[in-house]
């Protein structure tokens, strides 16, 4: 008979909650120190939701980019009893692109994604003021072509009015999944609001259950009364839509 | 296998029950009452929403498949000349091989399309069954079978030969004599990761895979189905990891455990401990962090004397393995604490320079404070002392005081009193100044306590399990080191 030491914890999916924040030079002052509290909150929040969760174990990664990109959380998603967040600080460029391709990269079951339980869908939060500096089309091309990416629940805030609504969207595959706001308040209140929604519904018993980005956005401008000047309309046209997922030809467990 | 004995189980997944989801695998298990001949056979209906009687389709599977393998071994077995020539042109012919394992999953599958057909006539979906907006005229009679879809694996052991059949994903593993464990059946790439080929596949009938092997060749003393419940529950099932965890080294290490288990407890005690471990597994995992959370279904034929000679060997690589596992998991808990454990420690060292920094500071302020409280005392006590002096208390008689015309006197001490009073606001004021600088210090030390409690607290955790990482590899250090490394198994 097996002894304890060989017997595993109880088993519980993982949440994975992805944050890809510009920390650009445009960030500096009042916009980067509004990131900073605002992430902060969402960090208090998820760790109270991870204690009341028993369905799942939510992990959190955080991916900075700028003059290139960086884990914060290098060492992998981390447990929210786990997760400090450290204070970032703005400077440089927008290497969107390069964002993108670090994502790609850990996006795998044998990189950030290699729970024995599996994963529920994992949500990915974007957040820029800015243009890409750098070609985040190719890698966009690319993280496309990522099961786990064209999955996973993808909403992206574009702060400031020169923030790139279309690449946004374009990220993201949908301009309703998009908030854009030069009023830092609203967005500190609409990251935690978005954070907090898509982590409870994504941890919901089916796949069908759980939301998709454009769902999130519409559900915070009903619950937060909110401008609708917060929308981005773009018609399909002027930005890249994500493609609809090939249907599924082969019999298949549920991923999650 | 001279006294081979089979046995199966099906154990519903944790993750089905939290969803309320029903068990969609099946197993069975069969030995012919004079031993000539054992089957067993495991089959996981497809989670997919429109595989809604995905339980029933593997049910059925394994039903026929040991319906097709009786028919066979009855007929392989009439006789000894037909014993003898089966086995003669089983393997000195491969066409007559292929064509006869084609034969027999031809039949296989075409009996199961058959009998799902069957079912579907008989008792045609519910409505709830169905879904929403969903008819029965959107089922054409082509894709009934889909709605069926399951995996298969079976196995046929005669007194020659074991016959091994796999459509889908799953894994039939074989023991060989020397105590090599292998996958003989060709693997079918598109079974990976989550997806699976399956019965009710346009491709079926050329998609089933087998094999035959001969016992006078290679003796083989188990054979084991398992249904992927078991194989995802490892971390190497697809790859090399390192260590004792080369690709399939979980799977391997599952069913060293089990027929260890099987030598130790006998053929019928065997069958209560699957019936026992399966659903633990299911969810806990066994050499593994966790299970995979889905049904699970091991069935087999295995030969417990057989087994017995190898049963040391194969407890030494379980628990190799088990501790590797456990090794991996404790280093993974230390990486997913070291971000954190530096930011508390750099926070405690700056709390702790700001303290230092200041602490010089406060022993004087408090001091002067000590000093100040106490000239404030003094003063307090003087000024009253004046005032009732000029509230015309006559002081007594023979004292110098009493010497001074009156006037003068009071005038003197209105004087006095004031500068009295002077000073002690200024006293007091000072008191007041040293609010701010105290406080701020006493803060800075009542930081310096948060800091380090959060600081030992969490490395106290970090501690633990660096202690429990030691613990470990001396295990493994004590286990290897009497015999070294020579113990290992040849595995492929």
């Amino acid at each position: 008979m097996p002894t304890a030491s060989e017997r595993g914890p109880s088993p519980r999916k993982e949440l994975h909650i992805f944050y890809v924040l510009d920390t650009s030079g445009s960030m500096t002052g009042t916009k980067i120190s509004t990131l900073n509290h605002a992430m902060e909150e969402c960090t208090q929040v998820l760790k109270t939701e991870a204690q009341k969760n028993g369905d799942a174990m939510l992990k959190i990664a955080v991916l900075e980019f700028n003059s290139g990109a960086r884990w914060i959380t290098s060492n992998g998603p981390e447990a929210m009893e786990d997760f400090e967040w450290e204070y970032l600080t703005a400077g440089g460029l927008t290497d969107m692109g390069m964002a993108l391709d670090e994502l790609n990269s850990k996006l795998h079951k044998s990189e950030f994604l290699g729970s024995m339980m599996g994963a529920y869908i994992p949500i990915i939060i974007f957040m820029t003021d800015g243009a890409a500096t750098d070609d985040y089309e190719g890698a966009l091309a690319e993280i496309r072509q990522n099961e786990w990416f064209r999955h996973s629940t993808k909403i992206g805030f574009a702060i400031g009015d020169e923030a790139d609504s279309k690449m946004i969207a374009s990220v993201v595959g949908d301009s309703e999944a998009v908030i854009k706001t030069s009023d830092l308040e609203l967005f500190a209140r609409l990251l935690r609001f978005v954070t907090v929604t898509s982590s409870m519904r994504n941890t919901s018993i089916t796949p069908e259950s759980a939301m998709d980005g454009k769902s999130i956005v519409a559900d915070a401008r009903r619950q937060m009364d909110i401008p609708d000047s917060v929308t981005v309309e773009l018609k399909p046209e002027e930005y890249d839509p994500e493609p609809d997922p090939a249907p599924d030809d082969e019999w298949g467990e549920e991923k999650w | 296998m001279k006294q081979a004995s089979a046995f199966h189980h099906t154990a519903r997944g944790q993750l089905h029950i939290m969803r309320g989801a029903p068990c969609e695998d099946h197993s069975a298990s069969f030995s012919h009452p004079d031993g000539r001949y054992h089957i067993a056979a495991a089959a996981d209906g497809h989670g997919a929403k429109e595989c809604f009687r995905a339980a029933v389709g593997a049910q059925v599977a394994v039903e026929t498949a040991v319906e097709c393998l009786q028919e066979l071994a009855g007929a392989v077995l009439a006789s000894e000349e037909a014993e003898r020539s089966f086995q003669l042109d089983l393997f000195s012919d491969p066409r007559y091989r292929a064509a006869t394992l084609r034969r027999l999953t031809d039949t296989l599958l075409a009996r199961w399309r058959d009998r799902v057909q069957e079912h579907y006539r008989e008792h045609p979906p519910a409505p709830e069954e169905l879904g929403e907006g969903a008819s029965l005229e959107d089922i054409p009679d082509q894709s009934i079978p889909r709605i069926y879809g399951a995996t298969l694996m079976a196995a046929l052991l005669l007194p020659g030969c074991l016959l091994l059949f796999h459509q889908g994903d799953g894994r039939i593993e074989v023991i060989y004599g020397d105590g090599t464990l292998d996958q003989p059946v060709p693997w079918d790439p598109r079974c990976e990761f989550n997806v699976t080929t399956s019965l009710c596949d346009a491709d079926a009938f050329s998609g089933f895979r087998s094999c035959a092997i001969d016992l006078a060749e290679r003796e083989v003393i188990a054979c084991y189905l398992g249904t992927d419940g078991v194989e995802d529950a490892y971390r190497d099932t697809y790859g090399d990891l390192g260590a004792s965890h080369q690709r399939m080294g979980g799977v391997h290490t599952f069913y060293k455990h089990l027929s260890c288990q099987l030598v130790e407890l006998g053929p019928e005690k065997f069958s209560s401990y699957l019936e026992e471990l399966l659903p633990r597994f299911s969810g806990e995992g066994l050499f593994s962090r966790a299970g995979s959370g889905d049904d699970v279904s091991v069935a087999g034929i295995a030969d417990k004397a057989a087994l017995e000679p190898l049963a040391d060997r194969f407890r030494h690589e379980v628990k190799r393995y088990g501790l590797d596992e456990a090794l991996y998991w404790a280093e993974d808990e230390l990486r997913g604490k070291r971000r954190k454990h530096g930011i508390l420690q750099k926070r405690m060292e700056a709390a702790q320079a700001e303290a230092d920094r200041l602490r010089p500071q406060l022993a004087g302020l408090e001091q002067e404070r000590e000093q100040l409280k106490a000239e404030q005392q003094k003063l307090a006590a003087s000024v009253q002392h004046v005032t009732e002096e000029l509230d015309g208390i006559q002081p007594a008689q023979g004292t110098e005081d009493a010497q001074i015309p009156e006037p003068d006197r009071e005038r003197i001490s209105k004087a006095g009193c004031q500068n009295l009073m002077e000073r002690l606001n200024a006293c007091t004021a000072r008191l007041k100044q040293l609010d701010g600088p105290l406080q701020a210090l006493r803060e800075a030390d009542d930081r310096l306590a948060q800091a380090k409690s959060s600081f030992e607290d969490y490395d106290a955790e970090v501690q633990a399990i660096r202690a429990r990482l030691d613990n470990i590899q001396r295990e493994i250090d004590a286990l290897e080191a009497p015999a070294g490394n020579g113990a290992a198994a040849a595995e492929t």
